[in-house]
């Protein structure tokens, strides 16, 4: 557990719990999923909840947001204990993004975000010039007020996805929680969605948790990582310092992959030794990349790479060979 | 077009569909004398008093409840199971009410008993058909009680619908011609059979079932994005499931009970309101449907009078020729599940 | 091209050549003349009778009935079923025939029927009692195993529904059957009449035609005694029942709109519908009929006010109100059968006696109702 001060860190976590048990009832049985987890969130930053399918992370949303309440132990937000929350305090406190995708096409973007406002509206959900004011900052922070008029049915995943956000941002609840937010979502909206929280999260001092399986959008993004394993407790800490210490290979259980210090990527465990390539970082890096996919071809011991013009060139048996494409080169060499 | 001004065209439009409702029918009265008669004026016929009184101006209020009730349990039970071909009838009332009059109408002679010698009363038809309401919205209850997935109970729903009928055919089988007969022709849906006083009851039970239906307006709103949203935003669910059975109950099993199952009202004319309304805000909606529901209804009361006709046609048919090719036309539409 | 053309010739009479044979040998018959019935023909031979039902204008059942003292016949043309005349081993469906057997004192012909309970002639419930009767049971078909086992001589069933699978299978079974039309007589007289099919299958002919000539006479000198006399004087009437809004009456050829004309009654629909019921609305009766001096036939109801019960829209009418209402429920029997569907469509001699009483008083004080009674609180 990690125990460095941020000294922006207030003082006291959103949700904090210890020792927790997980797990399902089936019938009258409680089957436990994960335990010995303890965790503390804090407003101000955005954590992504990591760890490989099955491990219990929906079982710990779940419950967080009290449908699942945990087998053994109690999970505090502030002062009080999630289990004497009522309905009305619980929608105050946490708002949700899910990963389905919802239908009701005929509401406007400008709607779907006042639904936000539901637990704060009185008996007919009349929105009061308060409410209103609220929901205009909040598409406004989500760059949505040029298509607030706009039905759903009309928007791109992407800008539906910000929408649902936007509506949780309306909620004006302390702790927003996602649930693979980004998951159908194309590689630039992956990125947009995970900047605009950790923005929201440090502007509206919110505690926003994400679980997500995209490591790399994670550790561009998140202040803080929680990583759950199978048979061991809940792991936390923020992302370099889990890289670091190693408890980052925990996301890659098994003896085959891991994750290269160096750069935060995914690969095989043992790769073989590549040859010396001489040349610009950021042109070796590619040819290695694309040696390293035909590891069973025969490497010649040293290349070079050039630039301007890009230029691979070896010499075997007092022969020189010139490529100005790595796929000729891996051509050339399957022969 | 602005939310009022789609508004006060469809109450205009009621206004005159419900003048036409009373002045249309095999007797042809012409509404120049309905109006003197408002200012006192009697009738030219003595029959044409009873005829309005008794029998056209009860039977256009029934329209008017039946067009309200109906398509608003449809409009929730669409916005609750998320379901566009929902109506009020999935949960199995119809079914059970029509359990209800065929064990009146025929298990005299398929059981051999001398219980129902004759014909069957105005008010035991009417008792039959809430019972056998009830039965099937207690065990739907019970059923609520114990399934906690709104799919599963949509399919309890429609399977209790199924046993019931089963039993009906059953009891078809061994009945005689007249009570046979009978039985067909009340599951043909009929209008005309509620006199003043019945439209006392029907009204306050009809206002019942509003009421509730109005205290949720709110949580249908969050229904819209589905049941784990709502239940993050504060929505009780349980509360709101039981409102749903009781409401629908009330409204749908006292307009069946009173005029038998009408068909199609509470399918498509929620569907006709969105389409109309482009929302699916449910303050605007309710209303909406609700009045598009009168509209249709009358409209189809009128038609089946067959105009000019000695004879009439009966509801159901009427309103299917309306409803199914709307459904069809609305499904063929590209943007169905999009629009919904 | 010649010779074609002669085989064409040779098939066209060929059937040609068949038919003369058939048709000439019922033509050797004497036929039976008949006074107003239209659905059935009746030849006499020496100790047979040849019977003729036309089910529809191309179908004729046609059935040999026999002495089964004498050797049967085996004519050329074509039978439907060879009968033994006098036969106890009957089954009939339906009340009216059961009036026959009645008339005919033939009741202990009758082997089974279905539905024992709508039987109301006192001598067959005393055969009923004794057990001598078998019952079919309930239920729209009639229980086709137990008629097979009981081996009938002949069964008679209705022409309603689908009679005539029932006829192919039980003909399997060597059962002929016999599908009665009766109830398309235009006539009242002329449904009476058929009493003659009954009588001639149960040998007693002759007793059928005698009973039959006193309902005419006194048919005719009924309906002469109203004409006379009642021209410009015919009281509306009304006819039929409500369900809902819905309302069921005789049609203006039906049988009993025939009677009410006879019995000097003007029937508010005569000029509607055909031989079936009229479907209409509550308005248009309410207001074509809403005043009608009388209203005969209503259904089964034992009272005004178990009619109001059921169905408060028939306190509008001015004979609801003056309580001229007269239904068909004298007379029910033992086990609740009516009278009126059982002996009625034998006896529309003493159904327009009914009508002249309720209708003309004056002109029938000696006749006491025999099937209509006055309906009271």
């Amino acid at each position: 557990m990690d125990t460095s001060q941020n000294k922006n860190r207030p003082a006291n976590p959103c949700i904090h719990a210890k020792n927790l048990v997980l797990g399902y009832a089936i019938g009258k049985q409680a089957v436990p999923v994960a335990s010995g987890i303890s965790f503390e969130l804090y407003n101000g930053e955005l954590t992504c909840l990591m760890g490989p399918n099955g491990i219990g992370k929906s079982t710990l949303l779940k419950a967080i947001m009290n449908q699942n309440p945990p087998i053994n132990g109690d999970i505090w937000f502030g002062e009080k204990m999630g289990s004497q929350m009522n309905e009305s305090d619980r929608a105050r406190n946490i708002a949700v993004v899910l990963t389905e995708k919802i239908r009701s096409g005929l509401m406007t973007v400008r709607e779907l975000v006042a639904l936000g406002r539901t637990p704060h509206t009185g008996l007919w959900g009349h929105l009061s010039a308060a409410d209103n004011a609220f929901v205009n900052q909040v598409l406004e922070m989500t760059h949505l007020d040029v298509i607030a008029e706009k039905k759903l049915s009309q928007l791109s995943d992407g800008q539906r996805q910000t929408a649902m956000i936007a509506r949780a941002m309306a909620q004006d609840s302390r702790i927003m929680i996602l649930d693979e937010p980004t998951a159908h979502l194309d590689l630039t909206n992956r990125f947009e969605i995970m900047y605009l929280l950790k923005k929201l999260a440090k502007d509206a001092d919110k505690a926003i948790l994400v679980v997500t399986h995209d490591l790399e959008v994670a550790m561009e993004t998140a202040a803080q990582l929680w990583i759950m394993a199978n048979q061991e407790p809940l792991v936390s800490g923020s992302p370099e310092d889990l890289m670091l210490e190693g408890h980052i290979q925990k996301l890659l259980p098994g003896n085959k992959w891991e994750i290269d210090a160096r750069n935060g990527k995914i690969r095989l465990k043992n790769p073989r030794v590549l040859p010396e390539i001489a040349g610009p970082e950021h042109l070796t890096y590619w040819v290695k990349n694309a040696l390293r996919k035909n590891i069973e071809m025969p490497l010649p011991e040293k290349l070079a790479v050039t630039e301007n013009p890009f230029k691979i060139t070896f010499c075997k048996n007092h022969e020189h060979f010139a490529f100005s494409r790595t796929s000729e080169l891996v051509r050339f060499l399957k022969k | 077009m602005s939310h009022r001004l789609k508004f006060t065209c469809s109450l205009i439009l009621v206004l005159v569909l419900w003048l036409l409702n009373i002045s249309l029918g095999s007797i042809s009265i012409p509404i120049g004398s309905l109006l003197e008669r408002l200012a006192g004026v009697p009738f030219p016929r003595d029959s044409w008093e009873i005829i309005v009184m008794d029998y056209r101006i009860p039977k256009s209020i029934t329209a008017i409840l039946a067009g309200i009730a109906l398509s608003v349990s449809g409009l929730q039970m669409q916005t609750f199971f998320r379901n566009p071909l929902a109506g009020p009838f999935v949960l199995g009332i119809s079914s059970g009410a029509g359990l209800g009059v065929a064990l009146l109408a025929m298990a005299g002679t398929a059981f051999g008993w001398q219980l129902f010698a004759g014909t069957a009363s105005y008010w035991s038809v009417i008792l039959a058909s809430s019972a056998g309401a009830i039965g099937v919205l207690v065990l739907m209850g019970l059923a609520a009680w114990k399934v906690k997935d709104s799919m599963t109970l949509l399919i309890v729903g429609l399977m209790f619908g199924s046993a019931a009928s089963a039993i009906v055919t059953l009891l078809s089988f061994f009945s005689a011609d007249e009570e046979l007969k009978m039985f067909t022709l009340w599951s043909m849906g009929n209008l005309g059979n509620t006199g003043w006083s019945e439209l006392g009851l029907l009204s306050g039970a009809i206002l019942i079932g509003l009421t509730l239906v109005i205290f949720s307006v709110k949580s249908y709103n969050a229904m819209l994005l589905g049941e784990a949203y709502a239940k993050s935003m504060g929505i009780n669910f349980q509360k709101l499931r039981w409102i749903m059975i009781v409401s629908t109950g009330i409204l749908t099993g006292g307009i069946t009970a009173f005029c038998g199952p009408i068909a199609f009202i509470g399918i498509s004319v929620p569907h006709l309101a969105r389409l109309l309304f482009k929302t699916n805000e449910h303050r605007i909606l309710f209303p909406a449907t609700a009045i598009l529901g009168v509209l249709i209804l009358l409209a189809c009361d009128t038609l089946a009078q067959l105009p000019g006709y000695a004879s009439s046609l009966p509801i159901n048919a009427v309103t299917t020729a309306f409803g199914a090719p709307l459904i069809i036309w609305l499904i063929m539409k590209r943007n169905f599940s999009e629009a919904f | 091209m010649f010779a074609i053309r002669l085989l064409f010739l040779v098939l066209f009479l060929l059937p040609a050549c068949h038919q003369p044979k058939s048709e000439k040998a019922i033509d050797s018959l004497e036929e039976v003349p008949l006074m107003y019935a239209k659905g059935f023909s009746l030849f006499r031979g020496n100790n047979f009778y040849v019977l003729e039902i036309i089910q529809s204008p191309e179908k004729k059942q046609r059935f040999l009935v026999y002495d089964p003292e004498e050797e049967v016949l085996n004519p050329d043309f074509p039978l439907d079923g060879k009968i033994p005349m006098g036969s106890h081993k009957v089954i009939l469906s339906a009340t009216p025939q059961v009036a026959h057997l009645d008339y005919l004192h033939a009741e202990d012909h009758l082997m089974a029927f279905p539905d024992l309970d709508l039987i109301s002639s006192e001598s067959i419930r005393r055969r009923i009692d004794k057990n001598k009767i078998i019952d079919l049971g309930k239920g729209p078909m009639t229980n086709m195993e137990k008629i097979i086992d009981l081996q009938p001589d002949w069964v008679m069933i209705s022409g309603f529904g689908e009679p005539f699978k029932l006829a192919d299978r039980l003909g399997a079974a060597n059962i002929p059957v016999i599908i009665n039309q009766e109830f398309l007589e235009k006539h009242p007289l002329g449904r009476a009449e058929w009493i003659k099919v009954t009588g001639v299958l149960l040998g007693k002919e002759e007793e059928a035609t005698a009973v039959y000539s006193e309902i005419v006479a006194n048919y005719n000198a009924s309906s002469e005694l109203v004409a006379k006399g009642t021209e410009g004087n015919k009281p509306s009437v009304l006819s039929g029942s409500l369900y809902k809004d819905i309302w069921y009456a005789p049609g203006k050829d039906s049988w009993a709109a025939k009677i009410i004309a006879d019995a000097g009654g003007h029937y508010l629909f005569d000029n509607k519908g055909d031989t079936g019921s009229l479907t209409l609305n509550y308005e248009f009766v309410l207001d074509q009929g809403g005043q009608a001096d009388y209203w005969i036939g209503a259904a089964n109801y034992a009272s005004l006010g178990s009619m109001v019960d059921q169905n408060p829209k028939y306190g509008a009418f001015k004979a609801f109100k003056e309580k001229r209402i007269y239904t068909y429920t004298l007379g029910i029997g033992a086990t609740g059968g009516l009278r009126y569907f059982e002996e009625g469509y034998l006896r529309p001699d003493l159904v327009l006696l009914d009508m002249i009483k309720i209708l003309h008083p004056k002109k029938a004080v000696k006749h006491n109702f025999r099937f209509f009674e006055k309906l009271e609180e």
